[in-house]
């Protein structure tokens, strides 16, 4: 097989796990394209991690589990206390730690006022929903009706026919729902509970998925492709649907977020 | 579902509900994946919710509470079942390693790479299981914290109490150990008709 003189071995692994900056990626992708020892390597992994996420996702847990840990919590009977914690979560690794914070930050504004340019769709997607979990980004209108939800974009003017996911039957609540903009372009953009509290956000634009940076896994379902994104521990599935990407973000494990878009894609 | 804690605690036992209970089965997961038993995962996850609560206090809402309850049931595995466990039939590692280039270096790669990772392909739970159980534990535990739970590199390094740059490293390793035995095993079953070199 044909090689390149220089093969890639972490830069691989990073751009599998979006750990690149720009200029590596479009260095390493570029590399991807001519050497075919490399390629091959990419998708061996990719298609593994692909696969280890779907198939040791957590099943569910036994039923008496949960009873088992009310009692034991019931037995404890002591209030939560100011002990000293288990390893990793102790004070002295936090001044290193902050160091390298400030040394980064530093870093990142200097990037900042020296390189202007765009952040990539799904880190400003992730950014968003983390932001609504940290409580600075609220929600505009609270209601668990999806018809009220469609109203309210529909009264915003979204350049598309606002259309909200009714997800009770996977046993996910709309919350409610507000216009965020995405580019300057305003996006439809859901919150939904699930049974455990876990938040999922539903959020849709006019645009396409190409226009999505490279690093995604792909999956297919049906004939229609999805496009996977991890950025910090927040999971993105993104899909086509006519002239609007819809995309479904969450903190849960990757496998449930596909299913869910899976699920709804139809 | 919810937990009863006790009524004097309401406001702390309540946010120690809503802050951990989305990642019981995750943990459980991880639990069962690591002990291989399930009566030893309920217990280590049991035990984690307790030590969990018990130094609620000291959890700073709004900073990742899984990374947080993962990191206690990896201490509570390493200190109390790790010197139990029988290290499985675990490869070699190196041996594996070097099959893997040869392995990419197949001639029938085109035809074969998209006959291994056809998805209506019936991959069987206990061969795949065997598969991730045949990694080294510490190896297994990064594939399982980056790929199935989303862990950063970080958050994963936090929780195995190693650096960043040895959690990298198991992971790389990791996957391609799996690659190789979920290669194997796609042969074995006839998917790939051309043995691997």
């Amino acid at each position: 097989m044909p090689t390149s003189p220089r093969h890639f071995k972490d830069e691989i692994q990073d751009l599998l796990d979006n750990r690149l900056d720009a200029p590596m990626r479009a260095e390493v992708e570029r590399h991807l394209e001519s050497c075919s020892e490399c390629r091959r390597e990419f998708e061996a992994l990719r298609w593994t991690k692909l696969f280890a996420a779907q198939q040791f996702a957590a099943k569910e847990a036994p039923s008496e589990l949960h009873q088992n840990i009310s009692r034991a919590l019931k037995a404890d009977g002591g209030s939560p206390k100011t002990i000293t914690p288990l390893r990793d979560f102790q004070t002295p690794k936090l001044k290193p730690i902050l160091a390298w914070a400030a040394a980064l930050v530093a870093l990142g504004i200097l990037a900042l006022i020296l390189i202007p340019k765009q952040r990539p769709l799904p880190e400003v997607v992730a950014r968003d929903f983390r932001k609504y979990q940290n409580q600075k980004l609220t929600l505009e209108v609270n209601t668990p009706d999806v018809k009220q939800m469609e109203a309210f974009f529909d009264a915003h003017g979204l350049p598309f026919k606002p259309h909200v996911y009714d997800l009770s039957s996977k046993n996910y609540r709309l919350v409610g729902g507000r216009v965020q903009y995405l580019r300057g372009q305003p996006t439809e953009w859901v919150v939904y509970h699930g049974p455990n509290n876990q938040v999922l956000l539903c959020q849709m634009y006019v645009g396409t998925v190409s226009e999505l940076p490279a690093g995604a896994m792909e999956r297919e379902n049906r004939g229609k492709k999805f496009h996977v994104y991890q950025v910090k521990g927040t999971t993105m599935v993104f899909w086509q649907d006519h002239k609007v990407v819809c995309v479904l973000i969450s903190d849960m494990p990757v496998e449930n977020v596909v299913r869910l878009a899976f699920a709804k894609a139809i | 579902m919810a937990f009863s804690a006790p009524n004097e605690n309401e406001p702390a036992a309540t946010r120690f509900e809503a802050a951990t209970l989305p990642f019981m089965e995750a943990l459980y997961n991880q639990a069962l994946r690591l002990t291989q038993r399930r009566e030893d995962a309920g217990d280590v996850v049991q035990e984690t919710y307790l030590r969990a609560y018990r130094t609620f206090a000291n959890f700073k809402e709004g900073t990742n509470c899984k990374a947080w309850l993962f990191t206690i049931l990896y201490s509570i595995f390493v200190n109390k079942y790790r010197k139990e466990q029988r290290e499985p039939d675990t490869v070699s590692i190196e041996e594996l390693e070097e099959k893997f280039h040869p392995t990419l270096a197949d001639p029938d790669w085109e035809t074969n790479f998209p006959a291994l990772t056809r998805s209506e392909f019936d991959w069987q739970e206990p061969e795949v299981n065997h598969a991730l159980a045949k990694l080294p534990e510490d190896f297994r535990s990064a594939v399982l914290l980056v790929d199935v739970e989303a862990f950063t590199y970080e958050e994963a390094a936090a929780a195995l109490d190693c650096p960043v740059g040895t959690l990298r490293s198991r992971l790389f390793r990791a996957r391609r150990i799996l690659f190789l035995e979920l290669h194997d095993y796609a042969r074995r079953r006839g998917l790939i008709r051309r043995p691997p070199i």
